[in-house]
């Protein structure tokens, strides 16, 4: 069985993977993949603690099963949205969108 | 006694009431009331000739002493009270007769009824106060019931003329009133005048509303006006009572105008008593002959007034009072008869309706003063008694054979040959029935000249050998002048049917001059009062408005004004973080998140 701080630290680097992603990427679908690894992450965390806290709970699990359709979802929209914005403007750089300026 | 003083005012206004409601049979249901309430004024009339004597009063201002208002019983007021409701009872059986074809009838009987409330209030009125109260009731009820005809054109016109000169007179009252309170302190009857100046007001205001109600010259226009109003309103209201009333108001203040106001008062019925005769020939209608007589028979009563003192002077308004009624009502059949009462119209309808003629022909001979009915002796009293006083008898004289001219005229032009027209007549009976009784009256009357002078406390009124005398030679003159067909000079004649010109001389005297008057207030009103300072006023208000909307608006548009741009630049700050650059909101959220962790750390910690 795999303990808890060895899975605290590979959701713990998963996060930060995803958040340089986030931060750092600059093609939209490379920022959407930032936000995947940490939803990713963060759903590690909840089954770790899960496991180790209360073996005998579901709800842990129901949670990460809501994450998960929450993720399809936002990946379905934000693709679709990438996708309407590539054929309009060939470019999918999110610094080149910056219409809803004030 | 109070209770029968209440019931001889009210009973009236009650009776009023009852044939407005009354509808079809609204005559028997007035005359009905009319009888009834004529018995309190006989009951307190026997009361009052065995010695009883009773006032009520009630204080109407208690911070105003003197002011009460109140009722009394005393010789004179119920010698008044029992004409007013005796020839009230008389006249209105008779309009229940005349009016027999009027749709409005209930409402003509009520006013008549109406009209005797107030009337009795105006002879009990214990003091000037209640007095004037119901003197002006008087007024303005006359007005009314002279309009009563809505077909008549001329109704409306005398109405007005009435109410207005009646009402210019009463001034005279007012400031006679108000001057008595000033000078005496108060307003009850038997006050001594004060003297100066408020006495003259007291004096001439007294005897200025006398000759305005009792339509004495030049005041007497209104009266041949208000003959436009139904016969039986003329009968009662313009010859038996209202007018009468004058005659009253001078009796009442007898003591108050001792002297000089009477003097005047007797020049003025002296004058007036031939005016009126003068006039009376020279009219064309049968109505304004006898109201013109009117006119002329209270002229005398002033003069009794004057110079016989009260017995003298009521015992022609009592004697008047039922010889002019009579007359009168037997002009209202007449006036059915012939459906008008212009003389030339009504040429020979005394051969066509005898009764009618007879009951005249009473009247006539009684105001004619022809011995022995009632005015004869009346008016010959005033003609002894002004004996001592030589301008007087002159006129009075003159009157008198005026008189009997007129009087006489009417008689032959109502007997004349003419061809028989005599419509049958609703009511007729009715009427011929109550004229009938006041004739009676009028030549009953004559007998009671002593036990009134008794009454009233006063000499019994003297007849001399001379006045018999001269009156009947006075009367048979005028009557021969008329015999032998004598006609007046042109002018003369032309001044009388004018009614001597007395209108045209107010309308100069008193209308001219009020109505420049008004005319320049008016001009003062519109350019100085409307123009300068009101219109002025509003335009200074306006300016100062404007001025003070500006500053206004200029402090509070600037805080607005103020506001926005402050908005404004907090909008131009906070649009600065809104980039459009998602990495940068991004980072704000991860760096917001990273601060509400530390502040949760914190807290935990702490």
């Amino acid at each position: 069985m795999i303990s808890l701080p060895v899975v605290l630290a590979v959701a713990a680097v998963m996060f930060g993977i995803g958040l340089y992603g986030v931060l750092g990427q600059t093609n939209t679908i490379m920022v959407m993949m930032g936000v995947e690894l940490m939803l990713g992450a963060s759903m590690l965390n909840l089954v770790g603690f899960m496991r180790y806290a209360w073996p005998d709970a579901a709800s842990g699990a129901f949670f990460v099963l809501i994450v998960m359709t929450l993720m399809a979802l936002e990946a379905a929209v934000g693709f679709g949205l990438v996708i309407s914005v590539f054929r309009n403007r060939r470019t999918a750089e999110l610094d080149d969108l910056t219409e809803l300026g004030g | 006694m109070v209770a029968l003083l209440w019931a001889v005012v009210l009973l009236p206004l009650a009776a009023a009431a009852a044939t407005r409601l009354a509808g079809p049979r609204a005559d028997v249901v007035a005359l009905a009331g009319a009888a009834v309430a004529a018995i309190p004024a006989w009951i307190l009339l026997v009361a009052a000739a065995g010695g009883e004597r009773a006032t009520w009063a009630m204080t109407w201002l208690p911070a105003a002493p003197g002011l009460d208002v109140g009722l009394r019983l005393d010789a004179l007021s119920v010698v008044m009270a029992v004409t007013v409701a005796s020839v009230g009872l008389a006249v209105v059986a008779y309009a229940g007769g005349y009016f027999a074809n009027e749709p409005r009838r209930p409402a003509a009987l009520a006013g008549l009824l109406a009209f005797l409330c107030a009337m009795q209030g105006l002879v009990l009125a214990d003091g000037y106060l209640t007095l004037l109260i119901f003197w002006e009731i008087v007024g303005a009820l006359s007005a009314r019931l002279i309009a009563f005809d809505r077909a008549e054109p001329d109704g409306p016109a005398g109405a007005v003329r009435a109410f207005l000169t009646t009402r210019a007179a009463d001034v005279g009252l007012y400031v006679a009133l108000l001057a008595l309170y000033a000078g005496a302190g108060t307003l009850a009857f038997g006050s001594e005048r004060p003297g100066g100046e408020l006495g003259a007001l007291v004096g001439i205001g007294l005897v200025l509303a006398a000759m305005g109600k009792s339509a004495q010259a030049p005041l007497q226009g209104w009266l041949a006006g208000a003959m436009a109003g139904p016969t039986p309103v003329s009968a009662l209201l313009h010859s038996a009572t209202m007018v009468a009333a004058g005659v009253y108001l001078l009796v009442r203040s007898h003591e108050l105008l001792a002297g000089w106001p009477l003097e005047i008062a007797g020049w003025v019925g002296a004058i007036t008593a031939v005016a009126g005769a003068v006039i009376a020939l020279a009219q064309q209608d049968l109505k304004r002959v006898l109201a013109a007589s009117t006119t002329s028979q209270l002229g005398l009563m002033f003069v009794g007034a004057a110079a016989g003192g009260p017995a003298v002077a009521i015992f022609h308004l009592v004697a008047h009072a039922a010889g002019k009624a009579t007359l009168f009502l037997a002009a209202g059949m007449f006036q059915h008869d012939r459906e008008g009462t212009a003389l030339e119209r009504l040429r020979g309808a005394g051969r066509d309706d005898r009764a009618a003629m007879a009951i005249f022909a009473v009247g006539a001979l009684s105001i004619a003063a022809v011995p022995p009915f009632a005015a004869f002796w009346s008016k010959d009293a005033i003609t002894a008694a002004a004996e001592g006083h030589a301008g007087w008898l002159a006129l009075v004289l003159l009157a008198g054979a005026g008189g009997a001219a007129y009087l006489l005229r009417v008689a032959r032009i109502l007997w004349a040959p003419a061809p028989h027209t005599r419509p049958v007549v609703a009511g007729h009976r009715m009427m011929a029935g109550a004229a009938g009784t006041l004739a009676a009256a009028s030549v009953g009357l004559g007998l009671a000249g002593a036990p009134l002078a008794a009454l009233l406390s006063a000499q019994p009124p003297a007849i001399t050998v001379t006045s018999v005398v001269l009156s009947l030679i006075a009367a048979a003159v005028g009557a021969g002048a008329i015999l032998l067909g004598w006609r007046a000079p042109a002018p003369v004649a032309a001044a009388a049917r004018a009614g001597l010109y007395a209108d045209a001389m107010l309308r100069t005297v008193v209308q001219a001059p009020v109505a420049l008057g008004a005319r320049l207030a008016a001009r003062w009103d519109d350019r100085m009062l409307d123009g300068a300072i009101v219109d002025g006023t509003g335009r200074v208000t306006l300016r100062i408005a404007h001025a003070q909307r500006r500053l206004e608006e200029r402090r509070i548009d600037a805080a607005v004004d103020e506001l926005a741009r402050a908005v404004g630049r907090a909008g131009a700050q906070n649009r600065r973080l809104q980039t459009g650059r998602l990495h940068e909101y991004l980072r704000d959220t991860v760096l917001g998140t990273m601060a509400v962790v530390v502040l949760i750390a914190l807290a935990a910690v702490l």
